[in-house]
């Protein structure tokens, strides 16, 4: 008899055993996060959910070769959802010479040749005057666009550790437009008649005295991206950044060298604008969220 | 006696099978030490909610039903509050960057480097970056020599040094359309350094002259963490120095040695877009109050 104890007592142990590894195991498999599932912010103050959106704004463009636009303008939006929103966006200004216009032109009067700008007509039909230059400028009068915003992201920061702001940020993309202008006066570069030989291309002619063919609408694709910071549920500092993609001729010259300008000199530019705007959201009340 | 001593442990190790949940140690350490009078028992705990997102007008999450005050010892008014996700201070951050010139019409470089920062607080850091650049002359650059038939002063950056001290002024947390939670961060940052540029000459047969530049640079970026260790950088940042430009009356015969000795300063913004991932050694351990 004394050979089968040693047994039992391995199988009392092997059950002991068995029992606390069990009991371990269900008690862990009954252990849930009460926080799976659940969404990341309850009670969260909606700030765009069906609310409409007005938002003057300062705008400058970035990027521009010759002329840098300057104005204001209006931002409507109206968010559907928390993270979506339709919007439509105008903007009218001037513009102002950019870097490489100032070398090109010089300081001094566009008619005084001792100006100390790079255009001094050494090359006589082949460089354009100072004048021709500016007159085949292209620049931006206004800017325009209706699109869709996305907010996948949104928050709150602290700044310095003390001021704590709400924000989000959003991505825009839809289409829209550009109303370009120029000084070009074909009264005083020859008249109709050289206009004519400017658009024949069997007539051999001087590009800096024909129209650059850069002016008017330029439709296109508008992308953006965007950040509201809130002062308030309904107060708010809006930057936008927008990349307004359309064809044109920035210069207003022959780009492709058949010593012709027409508007197979166009080529797809990259327009980018910054602005700085107030938003205010209304109604003034924003939602919560369950 | 042995015999009831193994049933006695075999029943208390099925008690947990069969009660379903495993009683934990600190369940009775948590009582307030040197309390008179036990308190008289609670209702069991609510069963977690399941984990169905809530409902428009749903009840309250389990944190919300626990009320200041409401339980018998003052233990129940302890709310928690969030860690700071990740700790800097005494840690190194490794960044290797890209960056790209965004204010420049007829060149680009693209910067090849990496920063490398020690942080002295969970604020202040102070750091060395380094940069091997590579250009790329723009259509801009070909078009001014095609249509105005001037040819621009430019130089190409070989490298950049610098000392830098940064400031983490702004934290915050965003969600991505309500479902999880990323931390970020805003710094700043003041430096100083060296950058040694290239002569591109306008004339083919001229060659080109270096010069060593001492400059400074504006840094404003953003942090966002993906780990505690781990993160993704954008920045901008603004090298300012006096760039040596090749003259503009350069003549054939001029020797490299010449043209530098009257090369034309001109105050520069090299205005550049960075992206750079953030890796943080050694990791850290919250220290805790006992």
């Amino acid at each position: 008899m004394r050979t089968t104890r040693p047994v039992y007592r391995s199988a009392s142990e092997a059950v002991l055993l068995l029992g606390l590894l069990l009991g371990a195991a269900t008690a862990h498999a009954e252990r849930k996060n009460p926080l799976e599932g659940q969404t990341a912010i309850r009670h969260k103050v909606e700030m765009r959910k069906m609310r409409f959106e007005i938002a003057p704004q300062l705008m400058m463009s970035i990027n521009q070769d010759f002329k840098h636009f300057v104005g204001g303008g209006l931002v409507l939006q109206f968010h559907v959802a928390d993270w979506l929103g339709i919007g439509v966006q105008f903007a009218g200004g001037g513009s102002v010479n950019s870097g490489i216009t100032g070398k090109l032109i010089g300081d001094g009067e566009v008619t005084d040749p001792k100006n100390g700008g790079a255009l001094g007509v050494q090359q006589v039909g082949v460089q354009p005057s100072r004048q021709q230059f500016l007159d085949h400028l292209a620049s931006i009068q206004a800017l325009f666009s209706a699109y869709a915003a996305v907010t996948p992201f949104a928050g709150k920061m602290a700044l310095f550790g003390a001021l704590f702001l709400k924000y989000d940020l959003y991505g825009m993309m839809g289409v829209g437009g550009l109303y370009l202008a120029n000084s070009f006066d074909q009264g005083k570069n020859g008249g109709a008649s050289h206009a004519r030989e400017c658009s024949d291309k069997a007539t051999a002619t001087d590009p800096n005295s024909c129209d650059p063919v850069n002016s008017g609408l330029k439709f296109g694709g508008m992308f953006g991206v965007g950040l509201h910071l809130y002062f308030n549920n309904w107060v708010g500092l809006n930057l936008e950044l927008r990349d307004m993609l359309a064809s044109s001729n920035p210069g207003g010259l022959d780009v492709n060298g058949d010593r012709k300008v027409t508007g197979d000199d166009e080529s797809i530019q990259n327009n980018f604008f910054f602005s700085l705007g107030l938003t205010l959201m209304l109604p003034p009340t924003a939602k919560i969220s369950p | 006696m042995r015999r009831a001593a193994y049933g006695l442990l075999v029943w208390l190790a099925t008690i947990p099978v069969m009660g379903g949940q495993l009683a934990m140690a600190q369940d009775k350490e948590a009582q307030p030490p040197g309390e008179a009078a036990a308190p008289p028992a609670e209702e069991p705990a609510a069963e977690p909610p399941a984990s169905e997102p809530p409902k428009e007008g749903d009840g309250k999450t389990p944190v919300e039903e626990v009320q200041p005050g409401q339980g018998q010892s003052a233990w129940s008014d302890i709310f928690v509050v969030p860690r700071r996700p990740v700790l800097k201070r005494k840690r190194v951050e490794f960044m290797p960057t890209y960056n790209v010139t965004i204010n420049n019409s007829v060149i680009r470089h693209h910067g090849f480097g990496a920063m490398l920062n020690i942080y002295l607080s969970e604020a202040f850091f102070i750091g060395l970056e380094g940069t091997y650049y590579v250009e790329q002359l723009t259509e801009r650059y070909f078009l001014l020599g095609v249509d105005q038939r001037v040819l621009p002063s430019v130089n190409h950056y070989l490298w950049s040094a610098f000392l830098d001290f940064g400031y983490v002024p702004i934290h915050g947390k965003f969600t991505f359309f309500n479902t999880s939670i990323v931390h970020w961060e805003v710094y700043a940052g003041l430096g100083v350094g060296l950058f040694q540029s290239n002569v591109i000459p306008r004339d083919p047969a001229n060659t080109g002259f270096t010069s060593y530049l001492i400059g400074g640079n504006v840094t404003l970026g953003t942090r966002m963490w993906l780990a505690s260790w781990f993160a993704i950088d954008a920045y901008l940042k603004d090298y300012l120095f006096a760039d040596q430009l090749e003259p503009t009356s350069r003549t054939l015969n001029e020797t490299s040695e010449q043209a530098k000795n009257r090369a034309e300063s001109q105050f520069t913004n090299n205005i550049v877009f960075g992206l750079g991932i953030s890796m943080f050694v050694p990791g850290f351990d919250y220290k805790q109050l006992r």
